[in-house]
């Protein structure tokens, strides 16, 4: 299934982009998560990241679907 | 309640019999004439102007007030415009009261703030020929101080004479007088909030001016939260400025609670929670925005929503990188701190499309926004720590949360011997503490615990009847407190 991702702050740095698509099988967001974290070599754990699905936040074991849009937030403090 | 502008001439008799009321003893009439000399001019004419929809609102509004303060039971109050002749009555004013007294002030009162503060301007046109326009009383009161008129904001339907209205009188703590908070300050004062309190604990660095648009170089090493108020009062003089030059957490909850909103723009994870938390417990909603270099988050937390704490699901990080390491450019925490200010002014005014229970993230590289729902998440820590505490004397293990109450063990010592507490606590025995009442504070939260929760509810109700309402009686006694 194709899944399009969102990346933000030190993500989206780390990334080198803001957003995009995936081709994956992964059961649930942590799985990608994890999968997306060696591809980019993420150097935030999934503890300190929160998930949104279709622009809800959720649980990481949250079931996939094809099409879903997935948004990665790391925590921002600045002013 | 009247006030009206009219350009017809003003006939006094009808007006008066507008102003009567036949439960009152007193009707006090004011007129207000055209004379022939004005500051040694020779005058022949003249002519009033109103901005109208803006001078009727304010003049009900002076008319109300002066109902509340002097307990009039009618006023009426026309002020003429258009072109006017020597002896004409300009103004009229009339209120009825039960007694005397008050419908003299209450006559003084409506025509000296009519004078001042309605708009309405005077034109006078002299024997010599020309024509001037007459300072008005307004500028002759403020020693002839302009003030700043939110004409072109109370012309948008949503803001409107009433919205302006409960701007002045809403009151707002911003929090952080730095990126976010320059154009928060601003916006606000310039919206004309009525009291604007400033929590800045810092003194001015170079490194701030960029985007710290508030200060000024000459001004590097000085307080900024006294700068700041400082040139917001040159700004709006009509507006209140208070300073807390000190950090959030010297606050107590009664001056927060001395505002309607809060508008946190600190660059500080543990000093967000902090808000957090203390405007949970307070009872006052928060404004938060947080920037990373080209980007902004904005939540609004209040006692029903969703807060800091849900968003972070209680693992809240503390080492987040703040401008200082992640680099920023002043213009972005321009943009996100003028979205925190138009949210507070929603907030305050109820206006549509206002943020609740959701995160909005502003991506200034591709210029892409995103709500995201963020429910209220029931197991929040947060939120616990907020709730009320029980009106009841007795309280069981069950349903308190023991991590907010100082537990004291009155106890003698040899029960303490046989079986100590498992958690912290002093031990005070219960008559040392009844002798000596002042090792309980009034602002912290008591647990008292013995074995059986006899003597500590006879302890407890001792301390409420000497008014300590925060000291309760654990039912079922030591035993009821789980193993550590
Ligand atoms: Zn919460």
């Amino acid at each position: 299934m194709k899944i399009n991702i969102i990346y933000y702050a030190m993500l989206r740095e780390a990334a080198g982009q803001s957003a995009e698509t995936v081709e994956t099988e992964s059961a649930h967001a942590a799985e990608l998560f994890e999968s997306l974290k060696s591809k980019h070599d993420f150097s935030m754990c999934r503890s300190q990241v929160r998930l949104a699905v279709n622009d809800a936040f959720v649980d990481w074991d949250t079931p996939l679907n094809d099409g879903d849009s997935v948004v990665f937030i790391p925590p921002v403090a600045g002013g | 309640m009247m006030f009206a502008i009219r350009s017809e001439p003003l006939n006094a008799e009808q007006l008066k019999s507008e102003a009567e009321d036949p439960a009152c003893g007193a009707l006090v009439t004011f007129e207000g004439w055209v004379r022939n000399h004005n500051e040694g001019h020779d005058v022949t004419s003249l002519e009033y102007e109103a901005y109208s929809a803006l001078a009727v609102a304010e003049g009900e509004r002076i008319l109300a007030e002066a109902k509340e303060k002097f307990g009039l039971e009618k006023a009426v109050c026309v002020h003429r415009v258009g072109h006017l002749q020597i002896g004409d009555i300009a103004v009229w004013v009339g209120v009825s009261t039960p007694h005397r007294d008050a419908a003299f002030k209450a006559n003084r009162y409506i025509i000296d703030e009519i004078k001042v503060r309605v708009p309405i301007w005077k034109k006078e046109h002299y024997v010599a020929g020309d024509s001037g326009w007459v300072d008005c009383e307004q500028c002759a009161k403020h020693g002839h101080q302009p003030k700043m008129d939110y004409a072109r904001q109370t012309v948008l339907k949503e803001i409107g004479p009433l919205g302006q209205r409960k701007l002045a009188e809403s009151r707002v703590l911003v929090v952080g007088a730095g990126g976010l908070g320059c154009p928060v300050l601003t916006y606000l004062a310039g919206a004309g909030v009525g009291r604007i309190g400033i929590v800045e604990h810092d003194h001015l660095e170079a490194s701030n001016l960029h985007r710290q648009f508030l200060y000024a170089p000459e001004n590097l090493g000085e307080k900024k939260a006294a700068l700041a108020a400082e040139w917001l009062k040159r700004y709006n003089p009509a507006i209140e400025i208070e300073t807390h030059p000190a950090r959030f957490q010297t606050l107590e909850v009664e001056q927060i609670q001395d505002y309607d909103i809060i508008v946190e723009c600190v660059d500080c994870m543990e000093t967000k929670l902090l808000v957090n938390r203390v405007a949970l417990k307070a009872g006052v909603p928060v404004v938060f925005a947080s920037i990373y270099q080209f980007e902004g988050q904005v939540q609004v937390v209040d006692s029903e929503s969703s807060c800091l704490e849900c968003l972070y699901e209680g693992g809240a990080p503390t080492d987040v990188p703040s401008c200082a390491v992640a680099g920023v450019l002043g213009a972005v925490p321009g943009v996100i701190g003028s979205i925190q200010a138009l949210e507070a002014i929603k907030q305050l005014l109820g206006l549509d499309g206002r943020l609740s229970n959701e995160l909005l993230i502003v991506n200034l590289v591709d210029y892409s926004t995103r709500r995201i729902a963020l429910p209220r998440n029931d197991a929040c820590p947060a939120h616990a720590a907020s709730a009320p505490l029980p009106a009841s004397v007795d309280v069981t293990i069950d349903e308190i949360d023991l991590s907010r109450f100082q537990v004291i063990d009155i106890r003698e010592p040899d029960e303490v011997a046989a079986e100590p507490l498992p958690c912290e606590h002093v031990h005070i025995p219960m008559n040392t503490l009844l002798g000596n009442p002042r090792r309980v504070e009034k602002d912290g939260t008591y647990l008292l615990v013995c074995a059986a929760g006899v003597r500590t509810r006879y302890a407890a109700n001792a301390f409420r009847a000497a008014g300590y309402d925060n000291v309760y009686s654990l039912v079922g006694g030591n035993r009821m407190l789980p193993p550590s």
